[in-house]
């Protein structure tokens, strides 16, 4: 498969694993749904920008779903993800950050250790 | 099918391993600082949101809370919190605000804080005493004020608790459950602590793991002090980069 058809796919395989339309996904990237689905379907290539706000938004690394196939979270909501508003989505995404930092923080220091 | 027994054991049973008796109010915030490795984010989350559980690899764990919310249902989402972060297998969780609600393991998330803040023996004898003072033996709204007080949590998380209560007025739980209690607290002689936000200075703030990692890594020399900053940004720690504005300590 051609990079950017994986990396759609990634994204697909993400954003359906978490319960969100594509629709919500563009509001929170502040694009049009077109270009989420076909960014999915591999005919377009994705914004370095917009990549790091969607890692953030899943709680994965930008690396891991450039270089990896990925397979849909486990995710537990409260409510349907496609309910939630791009407020919502910049807490999420925040909250992520930190807890991504926090393994990355991990990582490190393991390294130092070994 | 929700196991109330189970979640009640499951309660104590927590504050067991965190130290604590099976009875008391308890502190939920500082307790939260001595869970190893736990990183606690405050967080304005908007509307819906009422807290965050993010479980990663090597025992690492997000819990955030939105700290928008009164006090009082920030401590009761943080017992929520905990739940997931000990009984539940999902490794993220985004939590709803309204108690009671959702899936299953919301339900249960909600129903073990309810017994974690409030244990039902502690509840069951301290509202016998109130309502005895009753004719009709039942607790009034100043003494659900007094109780939501000693167990430190919302006046909404107090009143759900109690709609099952042989001591509650069942006609009024409605009545009750939407009524502002602020100025009736204050009027007996509480804070209203418990019934506001945070102020909005301290609504962005992480503490714990997290911030002794970055410690850790510029002790060590493992990052740069540019790197160290940008770490604690992320976590609105701009008093730590920049320092504080406030008064200095008082070493007494």
């Amino acid at each position: 498969m051609i990079k950017i058809e994986a990396i759609g796919e990634n994204l697909r395989v993400l954003r359906e694993g978490a319960g969100y339309n594509q629709k919500s996904i563009a509001t929170f990237l502040g694009v049009d749904q077109s270009l989420i689905s076909k960014i999915e379907k591999g005919e377009r290539n994705i914004s370095a920008d917009m990549l790091d706000k969607l890692a953030s938004l899943y709680g994965m690394t930008t690396s891991s779903i450039v270089n990896d196939v990925v397979t849909g979270k486990q995710l537990s909501c409260a409510f349907r993800c496609s309910d939630l508003t791009s407020d919502d989505m910049e807490a999420i995404s925040a909250i992520n950050k930190i807890a991504l930092n926090s393994e990355f923080m991990t990582s490190l220091l393991e390294r130092n250790e070994a | 099918m929700i196991d109330k027994a189970d979640l009640m054991t499951k309660a104590i049973q927590y504050r067991k391993e965190l130290g604590e008796d099976s009875n008391s109010p308890i502190d939920i915030f500082s307790l939260a600082q001595n869970i190893e490795r736990l990183t606690l984010v405050h967080y304005p989350m908007g509307d819906s949101i009422s807290g965050m559980c993010i479980k990663g690899k090597n025992g690492n764990s997000v819990i955030a809370i939105n700290s928008a919310m009164s006090l009082g249902r920030q401590r009761f989402s943080l017992a929520h919190e905990f739940y997931h972060l000990r009984y539940d297998d999902n490794m993220m969780s985004v939590c709803g605000k309204k108690i009671g609600a959702g899936n299953d393991i919301e339900k249960e998330a909600d129903m073990f804080a309810s017994f974690f803040l409030i244990p039902a023996a502690e509840l069951e004898s301290k509202s016998a005493q109130l309502a005895s003072k009753h004719e009709d033996g039942k607790l009034s709204l100043d003494d659900i004020i007094r109780l939501e007080q000693y167990f430190g949590v919302s006046h909404q998380a107090m009143v759900i608790r109690l709609k099952e209560s042989t001591f509650m007025h069942r006609a009024r739980v409605e009545e009750y459950l939407v009524c502002s209690v602020r100025n009736r607290a204050e009027m007996m002689g509480y804070s209203s602590e418990l019934y506001r936000p945070l102020p909005v200075e301290k609504q962005y703030k992480t503490y714990g793991h997290y911030i002794n990692q970055a410690d850790q890594l510029l002790q060590k020399d493992l990052i740069s002090i540019g790197k160290y900053e940008e770490l604690l940004l992320t976590a609105f720690r701009n008093d730590l980069v920049y320092g504080e504005e406030e008064a200095s300590d008082v070493v007494d």
